[in-house]
């Protein structure tokens, strides 16, 4: 202090004017945000056109979707510049100071904690639950169990697997243990697992389940916060041979474990479930103790009952067709029974009498039969969108993510490393523009991306199979039978239509009876899309629900922030010859080809185990043959990339085919998103050594072009 | 403070080899030298697809170790790493020595002592040497580098660094202004470095504010790895090879001087350069180079570069606190202002337990950067 009084100026802060600092902060603000336009800019414009000129649909509510999109960009933005300036300096400082300052024991607690930690923090095992809202209590009872009222066990089985992954990284940094032994065993232990799971109707659909929450786990905070950590370590206990990139590897630890601690854990329940069965099964009174064991009470098993199952099924839980009637006449005459006993669930009971009840249960509680299919063709509400609700829910989220870790964070670097925050400005200002920017990207999420994906992922199986367009039902009014014509397909059937003059066009409008109701002469028809190329599942209806994953996957994975700061770091650790750009295609790429494979999955209903097994295969004899800076690297992006853009579009897609199809689970397709990136990132890598060799060797021998790079470049 | 003349030897070499180079250094002794990683660029043909045609840059990652030995010992440390790493093929790395002056605090510390099982062979280098370091904003250094490769000098390296200076004044909105800098070193004959600095400047356009800074420096002697070019070759032995050979029977790089006379540009011969400077780097424990370079620049520094290095544990320990992660500050001033920077570094607690620093001084001859329309 007493050199800066000596000094006229210097050391004190220079004073800028007002507009020196627009001068300084436009362009600063222009370059990062033009960085995430053109992060995202791909997978936007690919999702409308998809939208509107493959499936040929209009995109509903249109300037909401633009609001988020550019919410999404704003959010990345601020969430970038928040984990280079705030979240991943903070897990650098610790990660260099705590080998210096704590003995093993505190670095080892230290970790158990954070892991644990930032799996309560990460917003994405929400995620899966959702996914999980498929999933039918008879069709699997142990998925079901996990994913709802025990869904706090699962949790905990992913915090733990998560904890202990980064015991063993820090374990893997102070010791200089390669990351080879632990995928040789961790690999083949899962797959074994999960082949002798096959054998259990529970347990296989676990597998898939524990496989995505592998990859869910590590998301947008806990990468950066991870690799930081690494990082900061390996600078201070790094040998001399450990230069380069070294440093990451605990996301894919914090991949692997979690899945065997989920496993475990469905180990540990299975006695306690029963075993698959029909819904009539399930749902009768004779199975009624076995079938409570997966709810909380008797009336919690009547919600569900009303809210999934068909019409057997409800009336096998009365056991009898009357004492069905007579309980949904008790529920129509007093209301405030109904939504004591519903409570939230009540338009489920409602829609489900409106479609499966008899014309006398209609009646009872509609008033008509018509009410009843007015009740029906009503559209869903549409979900007011409360600003100041949105707004408050995914801040609130945000900063449940992150917050109490930096708090975390700080404390150990305050109490247990007792140091001074150097640039303490600079870090508080990055954790609050990162909590921001996570804020405004779940609300640009919500309202914009999921949004649209949602959308198209509902509408992609038209490509190969026919949808009805619900949201475009229209009633025609004083319909009479007599406009019906005749007309002959080319394989010799008979089918009737209709004309209908829109205007000055005439447009064909195909006719069914049972759409036609004689009493309100009114005739209510569903347009139809699809499929994109002739008959049902035709090849090249297929080909573009698998064509769309592919691109789906890549536009995704690079808007990933996660992946971005992985890829930052490696340029960085390699002053610049393991470019982040080429990381990124090589990750998008695989990451496009997997999902290619998860919807196939999906739509040939392949057992997952086929298509996780063969590549797991190769990745082990890939993993033999390449070094260690790109087997770290390459199975670290593979966790890296399931990340917040990445799985609400995957899901959609997922849960859009798997609803269509009839597909129990659409577990999985996450998984083969982690699968494929290892590959073609470790490709890669064999390829920069080949080419490596050939620079110390001299002559470069080969002159022929090199088929990998073209790929990557 | 104690300061010694000493000869400071930089050894650069690809990853491949960096195992073979750290082993011949601990065999002589030598246990903690620092290593930064950088990266090395040739040229190579385009290939695939390209419209453009021209050469593509090669890149790939080096080891840059750095040691400082008592000049009596130079020749014979250079020699054993010359043969350890097979540097007199083409293509494998370069090593060569500056005579600088190192200040320790410690009495007892000082240049790496080393001991020596065999005599190694005695190899030919080039002498009257200078280096050319330039300091760009991240990102823009392959300009530099593609200048300095199509002069045919040396095959170029970049490391990556931290620029400090009137930015830490700021406040916050110093966020605003980035300060990731890319540093490219070559070296190149005595009587070529004017011709190479002018090139330089013109092609990263020095001359315009905020582009870069570039400076130079003596070096005594070195063997340079002269593979720019990576591709098929249709004769018996590369350009590369013959130069190397050319080099070694001639004992110096006269014969392929590149820039005769003074530049003709007229811009060029309007350009004052900055002169008689000196070069102060500091070496000091991770974390310590903010504070320092703080200190530095109350004293009256305009700027500074930091640069990550590493220098790591002998396995046998008994080390206590050292720490492999080192941090280096690079400073250009004007020999006048050497001591009491020096004075002021080392009041900000350069040589105390935690710091553990040291200090290199180097003469830098000329210097040049925008320095405003006066």
């Amino acid at each position: 202090m007493a050199a800066e009084a000596k000094k006229d100026n210097s050391g004190k802060r220079i004073k800028i004017s007002f507009q020196q600092a627009i001068g300084l902060i436009l362009p600063y603000i222009k370059s990062r945000v033009m960085e995430q336009v053109r992060s995202v800019w791909l997978i936007i414009l690919y999702l409308v056109l998809f939208q509107i000129l493959v499936l040929g649909i209009p995109i509903l509510d249109a300037s909401i979707i633009t609001f988020g999109l550019i919410m999404v960009i704003v959010g990345l933005t601020f969430f970038m510049e928040g984990l280079l300036l705030g979240l991943m300096p903070l897990g650098e400082l610790i990660g260099i100071k705590l080998p210096q300052r704590a003995g093993l024991a505190v670095i080892l607690a230290f970790s158990l904690v954070l892991g644990f930690g930032v799996t309560l923090a990460e917003p994405a095992i929400g995620a899966l639950k959702i996914l999980g809202s498929a999933v039918k209590a008879w069709d699997a009872p142990l998925l079901f169990l996990l994913l709802n009222s025990h869904a706090n066990y699962l949790v905990f089985a992913v915090g733990a697997g998560v904890g202990m992954a980064v015991v063993f990284g820090m374990l893997r940094f102070l010791y200089n243990w390669s990351l080879k032994p632990f995928l040789y065993v961790m690999v083949p232990l899962l797959t074994l697992i999960s082949i002798g799971a096959s054998f259990d109707p529970n347990l296989l659909y676990l597998t898939g389940l524990a496989w995505d929450c592998g990859a869910v786990t590590t998301g947008p905070v806990t990468v950066p916060l991870v690799l930081a950590l690494g990082i900061g370590i390996t600078r201070i206990v790094g040998s001399s041979d450990t230069g380069g990139a070294s440093g990451f590897g605990v996301v894919t630890l914090a991949s692997l474990f979690p899945i065997l601690t989920v496993m475990l854990l469905g180990i540990v329940f299975l006695k306690n479930v029963p075993q698959p069965m029909a819904e009539t099964r399930f749902l009768s009174p004779d199975n009624r103790t076995t079938a409570l064991t997966l709810f909380d009470s008797d009336q919690a098993l009547l919600r569900y009952a009303f809210a999934h199952g068909g019409k057997e099924g409800i009336t096998s839980y009365f056991d009898s067709d009357d004492a069905r009637r007579a309980f949904v006449a008790e529920m129509s005459g007093d209301g405030s029974e109904r939504s004591r006993i519903f409570g939230t669930d009540e338009p489920r009971f409602m829609s489900w009498v409106a479609r499966n009840g008899t014309v006398e249960e209609k009646m009872t509680l509609f008033g008509s039969v018509k009410a009843a299919r007015e009740y029906l063709n009503t559209p869903a509400k549409p979900v007011v969108l409360n600003a100041a609700d949105l707004f408050l829910r995914d801040f609130q989220s945000a900063a449940q993510a992150i917050i109490p870790l930096t708090i975390f964070m700080l404390l150990v670097f305050f109490l247990i490393l007792r140091e001074k925050l150097p640039r303490a400005d600079e870090i508080v200002f990055g954790i609050v523009i990162a909590v921001a920017g996570m804020g405004f990207f779940n609300i640009g999420m919500e309202t914009g991306l999921s949004k649209i994906g949602d959308q198209v992922g509902g509408k992609l199986p038209s490509s190969f199979t026919t949808l009805p367009l619900e949201e475009q039902r229209e009633t025609i009014r004083n319909f009479t039978p007599e406009v019906v014509e005749k007309a002959i397909t080319v394989d010799g059937r008979v089918e009737t239509f209709f004309y209908r003059k829109n205007g000055r066009a005439v447009e064909v409008i195909p006719y069914s009876e049972k759409n036609y109701d004689e009493m309100n002469a009114t005739y209510t028809y569903v347009p139809q899309v699809g499929p994109l190329f002739g008959g049902e599942r035709s090849f090249w209806g297929v080909f573009v629900a698998l064509l769309f994953g592919f691109l789906m996957g890549y536009g995704a994975t690079l808007a990933e922030p996660a992946l971005n700061a992985l890829g930052l770091k490696v340029e960085e650790l390699t002053v610049g010859t393991f470019k982040k750009s080429f990381l990124m295609q090589a990750v998008a790429i695989g990451v496009g080809v997997g999902i290619a494979f998860g919807v196939a999955k999906i739509v040939w209903d392949i057992p997952l185990i086929w298509l996780l097994v063969p590549p797991y295969l190769l990745l082990m004899f890939l993993t033999k043959m390449s070094n260690e800076e790109y087997v770290n690297i390459g199975w670290d992006s593979a966790g890296v990339t399931t990340g917040p853009v990445t799985v609400p579009l995957v899901l959609a897609v997922g849960l859009g085919i798997g609803t269509r199809i009839g597909a129990v689970e659409g577990f999985g397709i996450l998984a083969m998103a982690s699968a494929y990136p290892i590959l073609s990132v470790l490709l890669t890598g064999l390829y920069a050594a080949r080419k490596r060799k050939q620079v110390v060797a001299g002559n470069d021998t080969d002159g022929s072009p090199e088929t990998v790079e073209e790929v990557a470049s | 403070m104690k300061r010694i003349a000493c000869a400071k030897i930089t050894c650069e070499v690809y990853q491949e080899i960096s195992k073979t180079v750290a082993a011949a250094f601990s065999g002589m002794g030598i246990a903690r030298p620092y290593i930064q990683s950088g990266r090395s660029i040739m040229l190579g043909e385009k290939r695939g697809w390209s419209l453009t045609g021209g050469q593509r840059l090669i890149e790939e990652m080096v080891d840059i170790y750095r040691i400082t030995v008592p000049l009596e010992q130079e020749s014979h440390v250079m020699n054993s790493i010359i043969q350890a790493a097979m540097l007199d093929q083409e293509g494998r790395g370069s090593i060569y020595s500056e005579h600088v002056e190192l200040i320790v605090g410690d009495e007892s510390a000082g240049t790496s002592q080393t001991t020596f099982a065999a005599e190694p062979p005695r190899y030919s280098t080039i002498q009257h040497l200078t280096g050319i370091s330039t300091i760009v904003q991240r990102g823009q250094g392959d300009v530099i580098v593609r200048a300095a490769l199509e002069m045919g000098i040396c095959v170029p390296s970049v490391t990556y660094g931290i620029g400090a200076g009137l930015r830490d004044k700021l406040g916050l909105i110093r966020i605003t202004i980035p300060a990731e800098k890319e540093i490219v070193n070559i070296i190149t004959t005595h009587h070529d470095a004017q011709g190479a600095l002018a090139r330089l400047i013109e092609a990263g356009k020095l001359d315009q504010p905020g582009k870069g800074f570039i400076f130079t420096y003596p070096v005594a002697r070195g063997l340079l790895n002269t593979r720019l070019y990576l591709g098929r070759h249709f004769s018996a032995a590369s350009l590369g090879q013959i130069v190397s050979v050319l080099d070694e029977i001639k004992g110096t790089t006269d014969w392929r001087r590149k820039f005769t006379g003074t530049s003709d540009h007229s811009r060029a011969k309007k350009r004052t350069y900055l002169r008689e400077l000196v070069d102060i780097t500091v070496l000091c424990r991770e974390g310590r180079a903010t504070e320092l370079a703080k200190a530095a620049m109350d004293a009256g520094a305009s700027g500074a570069t930091m640069s990550r290095l590493r220098q790591p544990i002998s396995p046998n320990g008994g080390q206590g606190k050292l720490s492999p992660a080192r941090e280096k500050l690079t400073m250009i001033l004007p020999a006048a202002m050497a001591d009491p920077v020096t004075t002021a570094i080392a009041a900000a607690g350069l040589f105390d337990a935690e710091t553990h620093g040291e200090i290199l001084l180097r003469p830098c001859p000329e210097a040049y950067t925008y320095t405003g329309g006066k």
